[in-house]
């Protein structure tokens, strides 16, 4: 009865994703980071590595719970939900290897406001969201994240 | 609005808890328990510099509390190829050690399997070290190449004679881990090496415990996480060998852990194992002359996650030598 009743609730928890475009990696134009490779943006984002190939420290943000932005992130880039994308980055801050979770910038204005004075900071924005004064440096689409 | 948390104030918190409940067979008893109490702090104090302490309060069976000073570290990154630690850390045995040590919320069982136990359990490795480490990753595409090389303090006269506040000679541990992962198809294979010389004892105390240990580990260690999937291997050889002509006494330890996530729940599996020498008593772990005790156990359970930070995990376990014993224990475990 009780696994019954697990895996009812086991079935409600899959995420739903919208089907949209994807996302994109965004630096600011006067960044040091040209562009990254998504095993670079791979590894970044799990913690794997702190800096870009070419010796660059990255500080790395995020799009809040529950945002497309950060959703299609993890879905295109890692594979993984918002719940074990926490759990990974909590158990690697618990073993030493990173100082914290990736900071959560609220809207699209937010991006551009502080990639602007953080050179090394890497942001996410829509695929087709306004990037006046950003670079690319990496596009996640459905295609090319599977 | 950009978000002034983590670049005004670089320091984040956490705790990590659990309570469980058990009842086992042989000898026959029943309870709850709390676990142990882990707060654990970091902060990047520059951009290369940070510090890290976790203290872990636990309640032993007298009804006190101790709180134990686990970590003290200070970092320096030079770069992911190589940081340097000055402090209190885990040691770099295998994988488990410095994955999931305190906090029962990550660990997918419940408690740490025997061959990595604590000192303070009977545990035959020194999975904690005081002194120096540096470490790093060299990142190729989808491979990397990891290590860690460590000079501590080493064994006190005793298993359980941590020493974090100086030693007791000259002679310094010294530890060297290596590790390849393949990101795909997320592949880890590593090995170390650990050598220490553990000094003599007062004989009036420890009467078998009159000379100086050599002590070697040799370890091994295996994970691939492949999708949802999980399986961790890990192997110890551990020689001691009194200084003079006695024979070494050798013990054997391993474990297996396999696990596959699905959704919310994830199902696992345990094989652990300790074996001590039975030709040669190894007075190191028996410095009083006590008998030790071979073991081998496996385990089932299921951990399921309720939220993000909160798990419950049921799990039986069975011990396949004398004293045989059925275990059955439910534990609830937060991360916050």
């Amino acid at each position: 009865m009780l696994l019954v009743a697990l895996f009812a609730v086991a079935g409600t928890a899959r995420a739903a994703y919208p089907g949209a475009a994807g996302v994109v990696l965004v630096v600011d134009n006067k960044s040091p980071i040209q562009s990254l490779t998504l095993n670079e943006a791979r590894q970044l984002y799990s913690a794997e590595r702190t800096r870009t190939a070419s010796g660059v420290a990255v500080l790395l943000t995020l799009r809040p719970a529950g945002s497309s932005e950060k959703n299609d992130c993890l879905r295109l880039l890692l594979g993984m939900e918002e719940g074990v994308f926490k759990r990974q980055w909590l158990a690697k801050i618990y073993q030493g290897e990173v100082a914290s979770m990736p900071l959560i910038l609220t809207s699209d204005e937010s991006v551009r406001r502080f990639l602007a004075k953080t050179p090394t900071a890497i942001g996410i924005l829509r695929s087709d969201a306004p990037r006046d004064n950003l670079r690319v440096v990496l596009a996640l689409t459905n295609e090319k994240g599977k | 609005m950009v978000s002034p948390a983590t670049t005004d104030f670089p320091i984040t918190f956490h705790l990590f808890g659990d309570v469980a409940a058990g009842y086992q067979d042989a000898p026959r008893s029943l309870g709850f328990a709390l676990g142990q109490l882990d707060f654990f702090a970091q902060a990047k104090l520059t951009d290369s510099f940070r510090a890290l302490v976790e203290v872990v309060a636990e309640f032993g069976s007298d009804g006190t509390t101790v709180i134990d000073l686990e970590r003290v570290q200070l970092t320096y990154q030079f770069g992911d190829w190589l940081s340097v630690t000055l402090g209190r850390t885990h040691a770099p045995f295998g994988y488990y050690n410095t994955t999931f040590h305190h906090g029962a919320w990550l660990e997918t069982q419940i408690g740490r399997p025997r061959p990595v136990a604590f000192e303070d359990a009977g545990g035959i490795l020194p999975v904690h070290q005081t002194g120096i480490e540096a470490f790093g990753r060299i990142n190729w595409s989808e491979l990397s190449l990891g290590y860690h090389l460590g000079v501590g303090n080493g064994r006190g006269v005793i298993n359980d004679d941590v020493l974090a506040f100086g030693d007791r000679d000259l002679f310094k541990s010294l530890h060297a881990l290596l590790y390849l992962k393949a990101d795909r198809p997320g592949l880890r294979l590593g090995g170390d090496v650990y050598y220490d010389r553990a000094p003599a004892a007062d004989s009036a105390v420890y009467p078998l415990r009159d000379r100086v240990i050599e002590e070697w580990i040799i370890g091994a260690h295996l994970v691939w996480q492949y999708a949802d999937f999980e399986l961790l291997g890990e192997y110890y050889h551990v020689r001691h060998t009194p200084v003079g002509d006695a024979a070494p006494s050798v013990t054997h330890a391993y474990m297996a852990i396999a696990s596959y996530q699905w959704r919310m729940l994830r199902p696992y599996v345990v094989l652990e194992g300790v074996h001590f020498d039975t030709n040669v008593p190894d007075v190191f772990f028996a410095p009083e002359g006590e008998t030790l005790e071979s073991q081998l156990s496996g385990r089932v359970g299921l951990k399921v996650w309720f939220a993000d930070m909160l798990c419950l995990k049921a799990e039986y376990a069975h011990s396949f030598l004398a004293p045989r014993s059925n275990t059955v224990r439910l534990q609830v475990a937060f991360g916050l």
